[in-house]
């Protein structure tokens, strides 16, 4: 059974909220199928500084600050005669040999698949590079704390039916923006919101958290 | 009939059931993945299945339906030629149609086979079986139109240790190899046939750490019955009697077209497939081998008619024959 709910005071928004959150992030990709064995160092490593000045171009054509951007390299590899590939981390800067990056694709094999072969040689399918920008500071406002009882967030009173009561019941609505942090109501509620809703069944407690958001313990 | 009720209950036998059936999806697109012939990572002709210490099928993976639903031929067959001596660490290899109830359907679907052991008990098996590119015989891809006996079609592996107790026996698996004219392709086959049980063991371990091993023996024996219980309820619908149908095949180089027949009789809650109507055996490759036939009727009668139900040992009898 489920004791406790914690409904973000951004609930309504939350996915467009991640969205502003998020990395900017720009691929950029070659294809050339190569075995690791058998291509110069100075071949990958203008590969990827091809990669890399590309995506850094389109970052800044975005308005990132260069200060902001970073790289993140990948090699996708499979020993030579497999037919799917695996995307495998490798470091960054000028290599002076692939060693790491088999290291790591062996690793990742048997981490993903249960196996690797020591002895086969592996080789390159796509040279990957993910562009990112790194993301700026995001503070949500905190609350000061209010006392428990919310009078100031009541709308008002109507009938509501509640299936744990059997039937209808005059319910206590509040006005879930007024509810601040500190603010305590007890179920059966409906606390309204002007994107959503929040029914606070029979014995349930819900109180508001330093960020306003709403947590809920079922105390059956 | 009486309705079947979960000694683990509803919820927890569909969390461990989809569990189980999670660990086979893995296992199978583990295969697909690392695989170095089109055989298995494009036509998928290829399964895996986790099976109880007995040798029962309690989950299987589809590629083409024959090689998942055969394998708990193999791990039965396995149990009885080493004598139930089956220790922690082993790895078997297998694709004998003959020696006791058989392995596989034919030469050409290998099987890899593991038992999972969890504080020294044997508790499942994982299997893994795919059509390999070749491995000897009077032509190159097993299909040899002028075999006129099985020693002419490849080699044959009644069960063979890969791993003993956790030591691995590169000679066996040398030998193997040395018979294919496509070496390579059938090494990086059996490779990854092979990192596909461990994946399995992997992950039923975490499953039965998660859960506790008398739940997870439980529940896949609430599996098997509550499949029998829905496969029974389904049959006892259908309209009883006798019903046939023939099919041809055509002829191959010793004669034909063969008749197939095949007479499925209903009565109460069993349904009974009796091919023994169909023509004798042909001199050539065209013969049914028991796993072949079984895993073809189960597949056949589980897919149409038992919607439902659930691809166990516990929704099928082995076919009399």
């Amino acid at each position: 059974m489920i004791d406790e709910v914690m409904i973000p005071r951004l609930a309504p928004f939350y996915s467009a909220f991640g969205l502003f959150v998020s990395e900017l992030r720009y691929e950029t990709l070659k294809s050339m199928v190569v075995e690791t064995d058998k291509v110069p160092m100075n071949v990958i490593n203008a590969i990827f500084d091809e990669l890399e000045g590309k995506g850094r171009r389109v970052l800044i054509e975005n308005g990132i600050e260069e200060s902001m951007i970073y790289h993140r390299r990948f090699l996708d590899m499979r020993y030579v005669e497999q037919i799917h590939q695996i995307t495998t981390p490798i470091p960054l800067g000028a290599l002076k040999s692939l060693e790491k990056a088999k290291e790591a694709f062996h690793e990742l094999h048997e981490k993903l698949y249960g196996y690797k072969e020591l002895d086969s040689p592996i080789e390159i399918v796509t040279f990957r590079v993910l562009t990112c920008s790194k993301l700026p500071e995001v503070s949500l406002p905190k609350q000061e704390r209010r006392p428990q009882d919310p009078p100031h967030a009541l709308k008002g009173k109507r009938e509501v039916f509640w299936r744990e009561n059997d039937g209808y019941e005059v319910t206590e609505i509040y006005d879930g923006e007024k509810l601040l942090h500190g603010n305590m109501v007890t179920g059966a509620a409906i606390i309204e919101l002007p994107t959503t809703s929040i029914v606070l069944p029979p014995k349930a407690i819900l109180n508001v958290d330093p960020y306003g958001n709403y947590v809920i313990k079922a105390n059956r | 009939m009486e309705e079947y009720k979960p000694k683990v209950g509803p919820i927890k036998l569909s969390v461990i059931e989809h569990a189980l059936q999670g660990i086979i999806e893995e296992m199978m697109v583990s295969i697909e993945r690392t695989s170095r012939s089109t055989i298995t990572a494009v036509a998928h002709d290829y399964g895996s299945a986790i099976m109880t210490a007995g040798g029962d099928l309690a989950a299987v993976g589809l590629g083409i339906p024959i090689q998942g639903c055969g394998l708990n031929f193999a791990v039965r067959s396995t149990l009885k030629y080493f004598d139930y001596d089956i220790k922690e660490g082993d790895l078997f290899i297998a694709n004998d149609p003959y020696t006791f109830d058989g392995c596989s359907g034919h030469f050409a679907d290998v099987a890899v086979l593991a038992p999972v052991f969890y504080k020294e008990k044997m508790v499942f098996w994982v299997g893994s079986k795919s059509h390999q590119a070749d491995l000897g015989g009077g032509m190159p891809g097993f299909y040899n139109p002028y075999a006129t006996d099985c020693f002419m079609e490849g080699l044959r592996i009644p069960s063979l240790k890969i791993y003993d107790g956790g030591t691995h026996r590169k000679d066996v698996l040398d030998f193997i190899i040395s018979n294919s004219r496509a070496p390579e392709l059938v090494r990086g086959d059996l490779y990854s046939m092979m990192g596909s049980l461990r994946v399995g063991q992997r992950r039923l371990t975490e499953l039965i750490e998660r859960h506790d091993i008398q739940t997870v023996l439980d529940a896949v024996q609430d599996s098997l019955t509550l499949s029998e219980y829905l496969t029974r309820k389904r049959i006892d619908e259908l309209p009883e009697g006798i019903r046939e149908a023939e099919r041809y095949m055509d002829g191959d180089f010793f004669g034909g077209p063969y008749k197939v027949k095949a007479a499925v009789t209903v009565k109460g809650d069993e349904l009974t497939v009796d091919f023994t109507c169909s023509d004798k055996k042909s001199k050539g490759f065209y013969n049914s081998t028991l796993p072949n036939t079984y895993a073809v009727t189960y597949t056949a009668i589980l897919s149409t008619i038992c919607k439902g139900s659930r691809l166990t040992r516990g929704a099928i009898e082995k076919s009399k024959s």
